[in-house]
């Protein structure tokens, strides 16, 4: 008896152990998620100042849930005149165009000067997943010689 | 002819060997196709994963697939694969599914040895080494192999706890399973709605053990998963302003599924590659195909959200199916049977030329590969019958065994959303220990007792019936695989 009622107790101790454990974990997350929390004029404010990769972010969730309508009156031409070249390549994938009349086509390759960054941002708009097509093996091995080497910085 | 029982020591000692043995014939086979396919062309998803890796090297973010939100994990590997290797990436992620994949093959040894006998861990170690249509995946660049090198052995742990009674190993082996289950919804999201009927069952298994015994334990699965899923869920929370714990597919899939317009894409070869394009609902038998097709629906395109128009879509397919009870009830019928259609992305892709440039896809090797990827899922389908049966006959003598059962009747129901036979892989692993635990047993009890051999019986009618219902299709799809 006295055994079962040692065997009951240690069944408590170490399975409230690990509830205890993954509990903190879940709730670190949870913090840590509710204080990266942005507002709508945080993101604006991220979406225009940060970081390429946070400008990004932050456009994503404008364009998702945020503020979708403005994003889209400003968005790709925002990008495209962006400093940054990967910004610029990056708005030919049309990640945050819904609108077909908006979106970027081979026509508007031309609005990038500079040659190298223009088989780039080809490459970026023909391969983007649905539509218009799909990346091939030649894509790779234009991707690795063009993206990679030629576009690393 | 009774030989003297084998002691103990040198029994495992045997099973360790034949376990290494099939371990080692499992690796080989997808090492060969590796070596033997070549580089193919991407087709489909893979082009996907592809896409988002790249755009993750260099843009350092994972965007959506445009009518998707995949689980991040497997562009994760393409990434890492892409940035250490740079064009040979592509390789080396397939080289890490071999890897990978034999978690997969020791988590079903594990699962029938448990369920089973140390015969049926060995048997099922065959089964899966032997599998080629499971072994083929591990050259092309699904999630599969990955996805199923994490779920086998969270199946396998979460049976380990249910039948362990010490509770501090018990509960060791219940977190672990959690923790590997999460993982594997990183890389799939189709078992998210297991994880609520896992831990349903962990309340209702166990009888003799007191309520707040069994609640403390299926609380403790249901955190382990948790923990795993939550950061990319929160992440997708800030994103999308909508929950979707690991992917929103559920709209696409709709989209294909309820509605006037048939879609499997085991049968791509028939329906696109090759010559005329026939449309698929043309080479169906009519009466579980044929929908009118001025009811067929398009897709939500407009709303700038991706969770926003997966809802929408799903509202739409919920309005069709209201609608439309008839065309819902004939069509889930050809669900099932593209579920249980003896094919295989294998069989696809050689329909598809997939193979052309490489020796796989030369006759002297693709016709006998093509036969080998018919014969397994025909002959596991017809073993899985008695397989399950017997199962089910066990269900309360033998702890665990509702786990198997319960995964296989959840891929049963998600398929009869969208089906083909790339998405019965989920149920593979059990059904593999379904079959191993039935060849185990002493060949007496194979068909013992009137009412098993009625429910086999009936079993087998219906996967028959299922079988004639897809046989055009599988007819017009072995013909291309077989000539070049």
């Amino acid at each position: 008896m006295d055994e079962l009622k040692e065997s009951g107790s240690e069944s408590r101790r170490g399975g409230l152990r690990w509830h205890a454990l993954a509990a903190l974990w879940i709730a670190a997350v949870l913090i840590i998620a509710w204080g990266r929390h942005r507002s709508v004029d945080e993101l604006w404010t991220a979406a225009t100042q940060g970081s390429p990769s946070e400008r990004v972010e932050a456009a994503q969730a404008l364009a998702m849930r945020a503020d979708p309508q403005r994003l889209a009156e400003i968005y790709p031409d925002t990008l495209l005149e962006s400093g940054d070249p990967r910004l610029r390549e990056l708005a030919f994938s049309n990640l945050f165009t819904r609108n077909s009349a908006t979106a970027l086509t081979t026509r508007d390759l031309s609005r990038l000067s500079d040659p190298e960054e223009r088989k780039r941002a080809k490459l970026i708009l023909r391969c983007r997943t649905t539509t218009p097509g799909r990346v091939q093996r030649e894509d790779l091995d234009e991707w690795f010689s063009t993206v990679v080497e030629g576009g690393r910085r | 002819m009774n030989s003297a029982p084998t002691p103990p020591d040198e029994a495992r000692s045997v099973f360790r060997r034949q376990v290494i043995v099939w371990c080692a014939v499992g690796l080989a086979l997808r090492l060969g196709l590796l070596l033997l396919s070549g580089e193919p062309e991407l087709t489909s998803d893979e082009a996907g994963y592809v896409y988002l890796a790249l755009g993750w090297t260099r843009f350092d973010f994972l965007g959506d697939a445009e009518r998707f939100l995949w689980p991040p994990a497997w562009p994760f590997v393409l990434r890492t694969a892409f940035e250490c290797f740079g064009r040979d990436g592509l390789f080396a992620a397939k080289l890490f599914s071999v890897g990978v994949s034999l978690a997969t093959g020791l988590g079903v040894i594990g699962l029938a040895r448990r369920l089973g006998s140390d015969r049926a861990g060995v048997i099922a170690g065959a089964i899966w080494a032997l599998y080629l249509p499971l072994a083929a995946f591990t050259h092309l660049l699904w999630a599969e192999p990955l996805f199923l090198a994490l779920f086998t052995p969270g199946l396998y742990f979460l049976v380990a706890a249910e039948q362990e009674e010490h509770p501090g190993r018990s509960d060791r082996r219940l977190f672990l399973a959690g923790l590997l289950l999460g993982a594997s919804l990183l890389v799939k999201e189709a078992p998210t709605y297991l994880i609520p009927l896992l831990v349903l069952g962990l309340l209702f298994s166990r009888r003799g053990a007191a309520f707040v015994e069994r609640f403390r334990r299926a609380v403790l699965l249901a955190l382990a998963v948790i923990a795993v899923v939550l950061p990319w869920s929160a992440r997708n929370f800030e994103v999308y302003g909508r929950v979707a714990p690991v992917g929103i597919s559920i709209g696409e899939n709709v989209y294909g599924s309820l509605n006037s317009r048939y879609t499997n894409f085991d049968l791509r070869a028939v329906s696109r590659i090759r010559g005329e394009r026939p449309k698929l609902e043309s080479i169906g038998r009519p009466a579980f195909v044929a929908v009118d097709p001025r009811k067929e629906w398009q897709r939500a395109d407009e709303p700038p959200n991706t969770a926003a128009r997966s809802a929408e879509n799903v509202r739409r397919g919920l309005d069709w199916a209201r609608e439309n009870p008839e065309d819902l009830l004939r069509t889930r019928v050809k669900k099932l049977a593209d579920l249980f259609l003896p094919t295989s992305f294998f069989v696809r892709q050689q329909g598809c030329l997939t193979y052309s440039e490489a020796p796989l896809g030369r006759p002297v090797l693709r016709r006998p590969l093509v036969v080998w990827a018919l014969l397994c899922p025909l002959l596991l389908l017809l073993l899985s019958v008695p397989g399950a049966v017997q199962q089910v006959r066990r269900l309360r003598c033998s702890r665990g065994t509702w786990i198997p059962i319960v995964v296989f009747l959840y891929v049963l129901g998600t398929c009869l959303l969208s089906s083909m036979s790339r998405l019965r892989v989920p149920m593979l692993p059990v059904l593999f220990v379904f079959v191993a635990t039935f060849l185990a047993l002493d060949r007496w009890r194979w068909f013992a007792g009137k009412r098993t051999r009625l429910a086999m019986g009936a079993g087998w009618v219906l996967l028959f019936f299922l079988w004639w219902v897809d046989f055009p299709e599988l007819q017009a799809l072995v013909r291309l695989a077989w000539t070049s």
